[in-house]
């Protein structure tokens, strides 16, 4: 994952912040070796050594060496002595206190609120100082997630029935599993399909049956575009389609929608949406009404009409 | 001191100055005892008032305080408000929630630092996230104020709001705002915002200035389905009971939209069968149009009647348009 990699460029208070945690870290511990320091906040060490070096020509006026952070850097160790001014870290800031609600109250949402476990009990005597009550997350847990969890933490090949999106496209796959992530509120599954002979993300809600094959997975690296907090990857059938709908449908679509939308003379916007397939694409097209349709390109045209006859048919059949 | 000190060097001076200070310092006196500030009095006090909020948006609050004399006021950092309070955890409950943090994840890592400040001897940084939640700047913001009852101001479809926030849900894939808009029509009616769409900044107003209804759960009162009657809004003027089939592969969505309530059957094939009331049938139409082959309004008829009507409407327009 790359979610813990700083930016090309951080700016100083989140240097800052950073820094004085690792103080705060070093202040207790007296000593620790650059690997560990390093990997334990996320720096690579180059960039550890050059913000320690910093720090250590920081400190009280008038900046005479006794007054100087005392921090030592060797070759592969950092010493510190007299911080004890850091010795406890700062408060939380709101994005910190935030994130820590979020992932607790997820966890519970996951394991269930169990009561007197460790993470119950430690949001009992947080919950009034941070203010973690008022903060709750709902995670939809489908049915076969803790077997796929526990097939991509050991490798283990497994065979699905998945669902699919459209009516007919039951299929039972071998697949190789490598992560299983929410995104966007739903659960995923990232797997080397051996049906597809290529990477698939698949709903783990759509997963109607899995069977464990005792099987390793071969050893393979996820491509970058599976990376990344968005749920949609595109895939062999992907592309853009500009739809044109009445503009009062707009907030059905706009976290599918990346630039803002243009106006056609009739007063209906135009928006450019990344589409799966056309079965997708057709559903929502349905569900923004009667005026919506596709303004390029000319060949999925037909989507919307396409999806409403296999939904006749069903009426024709009767209930 | 030169002036070409970087400024991270400038701001933990700063942060070790004020911190270690026994009286609140005047910026004069901050601008020579601290290494780093430029010499003139404007730029001084310019590149300090952009330290001071770059300290504050990174939760270190410097107090201001009145003194005597020409400068009138000093700073410092007050120790109360600067360290983390002794939280009382067991090492188990910290590794619990250094776990949580590692396993769910916000966007981009926001927040992530919290970490290191619940004081674990070893992080599992290598656990494989669970989760990854969708991140916004404004959410820090707005837990603070509703823990510290701040009202907060923020444009949302192009009004003014101030709102009493009670809490924050993530439902769905999005995070929303519950809570008492003053300026809503009916004054005191509880309201929901979808954080990602709030149009401006938001502002916080001063604590303490509404109570939270006891018992309140604000994930409770996000219940409710875009095209049922609502119980708090105005009178619908009927409602509609429909029953629908919903096919397994959107089964699971339809019951967590509809609720376990509306749940009627299930069948071999996994298909379920759903009943419930529905107040905007233009809204009820557009999520069953846009569910596809996936469902089938079986009641009432002309309910039936309505859908087919339209997925005929939708067929044959393209036909015409070839």
């Amino acid at each position: 994952m790359t979610l813990e990699r700083p930016p090309a460029a951080v700016d100083a208070g989140t240097r800052l912040r950073r820094l004085l945690a690792v103080l705060a870290y070093l202040a207790r511990v007296g000593e620790s070796s650059l690997v560990d320091l390093a990997a334990r906040f996320g720096f690579d060490e180059r960039s550890l050594v050059g913000e320690l070096e910093l720090a250590a020509c920081c400190g009280l006026p008038p900046y005479t060496p006794d007054t100087l952070l005392e921090l030592i850097v060797d070759d592969d160790r950092v010493i510190a002595y007299g911080l004890d001014a850091l010795r406890r870290p700062p408060r939380l800031t709101p994005d910190e206190g935030f994130a820590l609600a979020a992932s607790a109250r997820a966890m519970l949402a996951l394991e269930g609120a169990e009561a007197g476990s460790p993470l119950a009990s430690a949001l009992d005597k947080l919950g009034f100082a941070l203010g973690l009550e008022r903060v709750s997350v709902e995670l939809d847990v489908p049915e076969h997630l803790a077997e796929l969890r526990e097939a991509a933490a050991t490798g283990e090949a497994v065979e699905i029935d998945y669902l699919g999106t459209k009516r007919g496209d039951e299929t039972t796959r071998r697949v190789e599993p490598y992560a299983v992530v929410a995104r966007e509120g739903r659960f995923y599954l990232d797997a080397f399909c051996g049906l597809a002979g290529d990477w698939r993300r698949f709903q783990v809600a759509r997963i109607a049956r899995v069977r464990r094959l005792g099987e390793p997975v071969a050893p393979r690296s996820l491509p970058v575009e599976f990376d990344g907090t968005r749920a949609f990857v595109g895939g062999a059938g992907a592309r853009t389609a500009h739809i044109a709908f009445d503009e009062s449908r707009f907030v059905l679509v706009d976290r599918l929608v990346a630039a803002p939308p243009s106006r056609l003379p009739d007063g209906r916007v135009v928006a450019a949406i990344e589409v799966a397939g056309e079965y997708f694409l057709g559903r929502l097209l349905l569900r923004l009404g009667p005026s919506a349709e596709v303004i390029d390109p000319p060949e999925l045209r037909d989507a919307a009409a396409a999806v409403a006859r296999r939904a006749l048919t069903r009426y024709r059949e009767g209930p | 001191m030169s002036t070409r000190l970087s400024r991270l060097e400038r701001i933990t001076n700063l942060v070790l100055a004020l911190l270690n200070a026994s009286h609140p310092l005047p910026l004069r006196e901050i601008g020579i005892v601290v290494g780093g500030y430029p010499t003139a009095p404007g730029a001084l006090r310019q590149a300090f008032e952009r330290d001071k909020r770059t300290l504050r948006d990174n939760g270190i609050p410097i107090s201001v305080e009145r003194i005597g004399g020409d400068d009138q006021v000093g700073y410092r950092i007050l120790p109360e408000q600067y360290y983390l309070p002794d939280l009382g955890l067991t090492p188990q409950e910290a590794a619990a929630l250094s776990f949580a943090l590692v396993a769910v994840r916000l966007e981009g890592g926001v927040g992530h630092e919290a970490v290191h400040k619940l004081g674990t001897d070893r992080p599992r940084s290598i656990v494989a996230p669970v989760a990854i939640l969708p991140s916004l700047p404004a959410l820090g913001l707005l837990q603070q104020a509703i823990r510290d009852r701040a009202p907060v101001t923020f444009a949302y479809h192009g009004r003014q709001r101030h709102v009493d926030g009670y809490g924050l849900v993530f439902r769905a894939g999005s995070w929303y705002l519950v809570g008492r808009d003053a300026a809503a029509a009916e004054t005191g009616a509880l309201r929901r915002f979808r954080v990602d769409r709030i149009e401006s900044e938001v502002v916080a107003g001063s604590p303490g200035l509404y109570e939270r209804p006891e018992g309140f759960e604000a994930a409770e009162e996000l219940r409710y389905v875009p095209f049922q009657p609502s119980a708090s809004g105005p009178a619908e003027p009927e409602a509609t009971e429909v029953e629908i089939s919903v096919d397994t592969r959107e089964a699971a969505e339809a019951i967590a939209l509809l609720g376990a309530g509306a749940l009627r059957r299930r069948d071999d094939d996994g298909s379920v069968r759903l009943a419930f009331s529905v107040g905007d049938e233009e809204a009820f139409f557009s999520w069953v149009l846009g569910l596809g082959d996936a469902v089938e309004v079986l009641a009432p008829p002309e309910m039936r009647r309505g859908v087919i009507r339209r997925l005929a409407a939708v067929s044959r327009r393209t036909e015409e348009q070839r």
